[in-house]
């Protein structure tokens, strides 16, 4: 992970042999990058919360069988990930899988058309707009909206997030574009009707 | 993509939305009790300090 804090070393002989201030100082450095990343995969504050409890119950638990061939961090991006992922399944067993196989066929072609790029940051960050976008990450299936989170933003190049989820490099990128895809398409639908109260507000 | 006004609209409307995200991501905190919950599910409330 390249992100400052998490970039820290920390004593693996140290953590293995149960030394609670490495384990703290662990807690210290990674808490808010799991807590973030779980609360824009899950879709409330108490799961997220519950999804960051656990994981570093199960890193403490688990740290023997580190191997570290990943970083520290991928590996507790991966346990807070797979955590997540099975609440959300245990929720909707039919729908939440990150094997769908979303690499098969082309990328949708965009119907939005709507250039709204140039709107004042005013209106594109809103507290209205802001919800919008939480609503239409949440509107993902999760195999698309944990590869935009952790890479967009999390900030995890493709090899991490591929290491994080288990699947190659090319099927983040093929889920990354898609998910940006839907996110670009439903942002455009509701910043269309923004812009035409922007127009509007400029004609004579 | 020179002359195609269509594929402009989409590519700059594409980096926008993860403009957006990005800079609505980076004002999100976790708040100081969740971390102090944190700390004490861990049995680590003697390293809590801020």
């Amino acid at each position: 992970m390249s992100s400052g804090k998490a970039a820290q070393e920390f004593s693996l002989e140290a953590l293995k042999a149960g030394d609670r201030s490495e384990f703290a100082r662990l807690v210290e450095v990674h808490y808010d990058l799991i807590y973030r990343l779980a609360l824009r995969i899950m879709e409330n504050s108490q799961d997220a919360e519950d999804v960051l409890q656990e994981t570093f119950i199960k890193a403490f638990r688990y740290i023997n069988n580190f191997d570290g061939r990943s970083s520290i961090s991928t590996w507790l991006y991966r346990i807070a990930t797979n955590e997540a992922l099975m609440i959300l399944r245990r929720r909707r067993p039919d729908t939440v899988s990150i094997e769908e196989p979303v690499e098969d066929g082309a990328d949708p072609e965009p119907m939005q058309i709507v250039d709204w790029c140039c709107l004042p940051e005013e209106t594109l960050m809103t507290e209205e707009a802001r919800a919008y976008l939480d609503r239409a990450v949440e509107s993902l299936s999760p195999g698309l909206r944990v590869v935009f989170v952790l890479r967009d933003l999390q900030g995890l190049s493709t090899r991490e997030t591929g290491e994080v989820l288990d699947i190659s490099e090319m099927a983040v990128k093929t889920r990354l574009s898609r998910a940006r895809l839907q996110l670009r398409e439903l942002l455009s639908g509701y910043y269309a009707d923004h812009m035409e109260n922007v127009e509007g507000k400029h004609k004579p | 993509m020179a002359g195609c006004e269509r594929c402009r609209i989409v590519v700059d409307s594409l980096n926008k939305t993860v403009y957006l995200y990005r800079a609505t991501s980076a004002t999100d905190t976790t708040p100081e009790e969740v971390r102090q919950r944190l700390f004490k599910r861990l049995d680590l409330d003697d390293f809590i300090k801020k």
